[in-house]
């Protein structure tokens, strides 16, 4: 049997369990906080924000991706890794899914991959859902000229890198959340990081933070060709390392 | 000298012998004799010995009562069993093979109910025997027929939260029994079950053990249940194995010459007398 015999029915494994649970509402609510917020924003001040004539969907993409790339995003990857991982904790469920003729790498890898399809999609939505409210807002507020002008082209791809600068977190995280059982440091552990990286990023060491990378990347600028692409080669070289310490490390781990 | 320290000398000895049985008699010798079978099986846990030193031997197609006080060890030695802690010599084999060396194939033969019932209350009982369905790569029919077999059938689409603790116990048990597994590892399996419930599982364990030689290893605190139909037992205490064997060997050697001792009151003459 190769390792394709495991992974697959380990993916449906996964998918089965996180049905009706809280991890899919939380792919979904996170972007729609951050679209509401920006949307709440534009609506009340729009008149500070959108000048005639400048199309008003650049200032607001640039609100959202701000406010994901900042705190959003790496507080949403620590909630969900803990939310996740408590699947399993809260229902003492490792030492029955240890016990079931899997292999551990399976396992591990099948969640990783979930986890990684679960904040992919939440960039989708975060482009969606930013479609919607911006065009809700030329229906509600034609002044300012929504309507007259379509969504930037940055903004599709900004997610897109978005999500691969964000790997290293993702897979920091839930090795944090699988070994550490229940909610509270997993969770706690992840906003204290993105809190710190959020106050210390004007000084450069805390560039070396995944959990700063998704602002770092957009480097304060909207500017396609000034992002720095250097922090997709980092997270993706942390995702795998990651991945593979963490293999190491849980696959040897007792379930007393 | 502690454990860890005399094992390996023991241990290397043991292996030097059971390769020289092997050369000589052919590597079928004893193997299939037993379905669980531990050497010198020791762990700690700090300071603490949990299991000390234990010898297993449990026959295939044997009901085996695995009986101990609370911390004699019996949970620890299932979770040691099945591989879930780690030793740095388990000297564990499942059927003539090394747990660490075949630990899918091995895990593929064993349905085990460690404790109490790990469910996942968000989905029906059907969806968590669909876990484990994919996770043994069987048939979807399989998964009816363990329904049928421990009677939750109509109740398979409810959620487990729903559940009562019988029917949990119920839906613990046809999670071991999925994949038709030539060993079965219960650890109280008529926990919350009501009479009725406990003698279908008594009757269902013997069918499964005389019927389709299944091997049953259960550990209980029913003794008088267990009494009914176990063919062997092995009695712990402070992780140092006090007897093992045929129940009637148990009786022969135990009781008193003119009148016939329960099993309760073997066990709680061995343990008591070892405290």
């Amino acid at each position: 049997m190769n390792a394709a015999t495991y992974l697959i029915p380990s993916l449906a494994m996964e998918r089965l369990k996180i049905k009706g649970t809280l991890v899919v509402w939380l792919a979904v609510f996170a972007p729609v906080f951050v679209v509401i917020v920006a949307f709440v924003a534009g609506y009340a001040d729009g008149e500070k924000f959108y000048r005639s004539g400048v199309n008003p969907w650049i200032n607001f993409c640039e609100h959202i991706l701000a406010g994901w790339s900042l705190f959003i995003f790496p507080l949403y990857v620590s909630l969900l890794s803990a939310l996740y991982a408590g699947i399993e904790h809260q229902n003492r469920a490792w030492g029955y899914v240890y016990s079931l003729p899997v292999p551990k790498s399976s396992i591990y890898l099948s969640k990783l991959l979930v986890l990684s399809v679960l904040v992919a999609l939440s960039h989708v939505a975060l482009v969606v859902f930013a479609l919607c409210a911006g065009s809700l807002m030329g229906m509600l507020k034609p002044a300012y000229g929504f309507q007259d002008f379509t969504m930037p082209a940055f903004m599709p791809v900004a997610c897109i890198n978005l999500f691969v600068c964000g790997l290293g977190l993702i897979v920091i995280q839930l090795f944090i959340s699988l070994w550490y059982p229940g909610f509270i440091i997993p969770a706690g552990l992840g906003l204290f990081a993105t809190l710190a990286s959020a106050i210390a990023r004007s000084f450069p060491v805390s560039h070396f933070s995944p959990y700063l990378w998704p602002f770092v990347f957009l480097n304060n600028t909207l500017q396609v060709h000034d992002w720095n692409y250097s922090i997709l080669m980092w997270s993706f070289t942390v995702y795998l390392l990651g991945a593979a310490i963490s293999l190491f490390i849980v696959g040897r781990r007792s379930n007393r | 000298m502690s454990p860890a320290d005399r094992m390996p000398g023991r241990f290397q000895c043991f292996h030097f012998f059971q390769r020289v049985e092997r050369v000589w008699f052919g590597s079928k010798s004893k193997q299939m004799t037993y379905a669980i079978e531990t050497h010198q099986l020791s762990y700690c846990r700090g300071q603490q010995l949990i299991v000390d030193n234990l010898n297993l031997q449990v026959p295939v197609g044997s009901i085996f009562g695995f009986l101990g006080p609370n911390g004699s060890g019996k949970t620890t030695t299932i979770r040691l069993l099945l591989g879930l802690i780690r030793t740095a010599n388990p000297c564990v084999q499942i059927f003539g093979e090394d747990i660490r060396e075949n630990r899918l194939s091995i895990l593929a033969k064993i349905g085990a109910l460690i404790e109490a019932p790990m469910l996942y209350p968000h989905l029906s009982g059907y969806e968590n025997l669909e876990i484990s369905r994919l996770a043994r790569q069987v048939d979807r029919k399989q998964v009816e027929n363990v329904l049928d077999l421990v009677g939750l059938t109509r109740e398979a689409k409810k959620r487990v939260e729903h559940y009562s603790l019988g029917m949990r116990q119920r839906l613990g048990i046809a999670l071991a029994l999925l994949g038709n597994p030539d060993l079965l590892i219960l650890d109280e399996p008529t926990n919350g079950l009501d009479p009725a419930g406990i003698r279908e599982i008594r009757r269902l364990l013997v069918e499964l053990s005389q019927v389709h030689r299944k091997t049953v290893f259960i550990s209980s605190h029913l003794l008088s249940e267990m009494e009914k139909f176990v063919t062997h037992v092995g009695i712990l205490n402070h992780g140092q194995m006090l007897f093992q064997g045929p129940v009637n060997r148990l009786h022969r050697d135990f009781s008193a010459q003119s009148t016939e001792q329960t099993l309760e009151d073997i066990f709680l003459t061995l343990t008591n007398s070892k405290l």
